[in-house]
């Protein structure tokens, strides 16, 4: 057990810093932070003290090494706009994106697994129907026009909620729709085909010989079964969250690490840039780890492998 | 008077006497629709205390339907089923939803009907009827892991069943079934997957628990030397339909029906020198283009014009048991 997450953490670490380095020479090869940084005008020299003291004057490869080992001493650089840490810059924004996020995941989970569950268990049935088709417009619906169409409909119209900003629940509500409904949607139909092919097995149908009620055979049987491929899909789907969400956060001005990225970007704010891709990275392969200890918590086949058999 | 009436009737059968007695589970034309047609058809059978009925047919006769229909767990392709069904003097239609009860089953494939994700021991106690006291459930259920003749009962009760082998996980689904306190048992080709060894291990299980609690059985299986060793009474059901039912005896010595003289023939004898096995000819036809007489007619050696055209009933024929055949042996 230990060796495995060792394993997996020494793995993430080559993936988080593959992802800085490809970062790193984008940003070197798109142009030049200077000229986006200081004003058109700004006399040479004074751009020429600039990047000697940002060090962009050395040879790229020299520039990439020193990055790595200050990353190894656990300085991630400073913002070229304010000097400031670039972690700490990145981390001050992080909570938003953490609430977002957790709202979004909360209300795919609160809608889209009785949705599945509710569409597989009346297959077949207009019910069912009606559940999917519904599903395939939460998730066709780019998520940019989505936004809108709220922003439209409830800051324009009704004047119900705030079109932009952070601070109150009524301001969260827009951006985790924007987002939630297309997770949802698709978590529905995951889940609908996850519970279908559980629903099939013997095993359900030998649960519910034993005259158990309908809602423990489901509860008890069905769901842990169907719960393996949906962890799996989920583990994507939160891993691509904080990328998705840079859309999102710029259409309804929500302070997180999207909003960031967007503007640290147009800024080019080297370090800050890196420090974000590096904070995804990390959120995908954490993802991916937490995936792989939850199959073994759930499934006692995963925790054994390899193990001898008794019989 | 009804069929399985007739063909079980007090007197008729000399073999263990002291067992009989009025049927503890009957069944009544049952029916199963599918989408191409009906692929279970009047089938009627008696069951009684005490004693081992064996349902046999080749594959796809219809057989597993049966006891699925008869448990309430039919598939979802099927579209409906109709029948009568009495037990304990209690009669009503057959279910829909979950067996009634005093009936369960052992399914074919024992360790697909086993929960992966959860201990064999939480499976066993979640069939113990709802009026067993919470705190005395697991010490039942370790029970039945030992009777059913696995040792170390309480470290077995927390083995998944990858954890087990076939016969072990054969063994947990009888537990299973015992669990419910069932006075009938359906046992769905409980040892057809198992290799020779381990299946009559388990059928001296099924047959000891038989004995001591006078449990009715009903076993379908295709295997005719299995029938032979447990059988009191047999059904042979051919297309979905019960085509000879009786004694076990008078099916080995004297089969009334053709399709059941041919399933006897097929079995391989030390006594008769024989360069190959035998085997009925003919294909089962389809569902979708079963025949309007007999369905068996079109392999049958005796069929004449009567029998492509009427469809015979099961009745009564001789001393003991019924054929559904014009022409009977």
């Amino acid at each position: 057990m230990l060796r495995f997450v060792v394993f997996r953490l020494a793995r993430a670490l080559i993936t988080i810093v593959g992802c800085a380095t490809l970062a790193f020479f984008v940003l070197r090869m798109a142009g030049d932070p200077i000229i986006a940084l200081l004003p058109a005008d700004a006399p040479p020299e004074v751009m020429e003290r600039y990047r000697t003291l940002w060090g962009l004057d050395r040879p790229l490869y020299e520039q990439y090494v020193r990055y790595l080992i200050s990353l190894a001493q656990g300085d991630f650089g400073q913002s070229l706009v304010d000097g400031r840490d670039a972690l700490g810059v990145v981390l001050e924004r992080a909570g938003a994106t953490l609430i977002l996020g957790g709202v979004v995941i909360a209300l795919a989970l609160l809608i889209g697994v009785p949705a599945g569950t509710f569409a597989a268990l009346r297959r077949g049935t207009p019910a069912d129907h009606a559940t999917m088709t519904v599903a395939i417009f939460g998730y066709a619906m780019p998520n940019f026009f989505l936004g809108l169409l709220l922003i439209l409909l409830f800051s324009m119209q009704l004047r119900l909620l705030p079109s932009s900003g952070y601070g109150s629940a009524a301001h969260l509500v827009m951006p985790a729709l924007t987002l939630g409904t297309a997770m949802a949607a698709k978590l529905a139909r995951f889940v609908r085909t996850s519970v279908l092919d559980v629903l099939g097995q013997p095993f359900v149908r030998a649960a519910r010989g034993k005259r158990l009620p309908e809602l423990a055979v489901i509860l008890r049987h069905v769901f842990p079964n169907a719960a393996i491929p949906v962890i799996t899909f989920l583990g994507f789907e939160i891993g691509l969250l904080i990328g998705g969400a840079v859309v999102t956060e710029n259409v309804f001005g929500w302070p997180g690490i999207g909003n960031l990225l967007v503007l640290s970007v147009a800024r080019r704010d080297l370090a800050v840039v890196q420090t974000i891709v590096m904070a995804i990275a990390a959120t995908m392969v954490l993802a991916n780890l937490v995936v792989d200890l939850a199959y073994g918590w759930i499934d006692p086949r995963v925790r054994l492998a390899g193990g001898p058999r008794e019989g | 008077m009804p069929v399985a009436e007739l063909a079980f009737a007090p007197g008729i059968d000399a073999y263990e006497p002291s067992h009989r007695g009025e049927p503890i589970l009957e069944v009544r034309n049952l029916a199963v629709a599918v989408d191409d047609g009906l692929a279970v058809e009047n089938v009627d059978l008696s069951l009684e205390a005490g004693r081992t009925h064996c349902l046999v047919g080749e594959s796809g006769c219809g057989k597993s339907l049966t006891c699925l229909a008869l448990m309430g767990l039919l598939p979802p392709g099927a579209r409906g089923v109709s029948g009568n069904l009495r037990m304990k003097g209690r009669s009503g239609a057959i279910p829909e939803k979950g067996p009634p009860e005093g009936l369960a089953m052992i399914y074919q494939d024992a360790t697909a009907s086993l929960d992966p994700l959860m201990t064999v021991g939480r499976q066993i106690v979640e069939a113990l009827p709802a009026d067993v006291p919470r705190r005395a459930r697991r010490a039942e259920a370790e029970d039945l892991i030992a009777q059913v003749g696995i040792p170390h009962a309480r470290a077995r009760f927390e083995s998944y069943p990858h954890e087990l082998s076939g016969g072990m996980n054969q063994r947990i689904a009888i537990a299973i079934a015992l669990a419910a306190r069932p006075s009938v048992l359906l046992a769905d080709e409980p040892t057809t997957a198992l290799d020779v060894t381990v299946q009559a291990r388990i059928l001296d299980l099924m047959l000891e628990f038989q004995q001591s609690t006078g449990l009715a059985i009903l076993f379908v299986t295709h295997d005719l030397g299995v029938v032979a060793q447990i059988a009191h009474d047999v059904s042979v059901m051919y297309c979905g339909e019960i085509v000879e039912s009786g004694p076990v005896t008078d099916l080995f010595a004297a089969p009334r029906h053709p399709y059941s003289r041919g399933l006897v023939e097929c079995l391989p004898r030390l006594s008769r020198q024989t360069e190959r096995l035998e085997s009925i000819a003919g294909i089962v036809p389809p569902l979708q283009a079963r025949p309007t007489g007999c369905r068996f007619a079109s392999r049958c050696t005796r069929a004449d014009d009567l029998c492509s055209t009427q469809r015979p009933c099961l009745e009564r024929r001789g001393n003991t048991g019924a054929v559904a055949c014009f022409n009977p042996l």
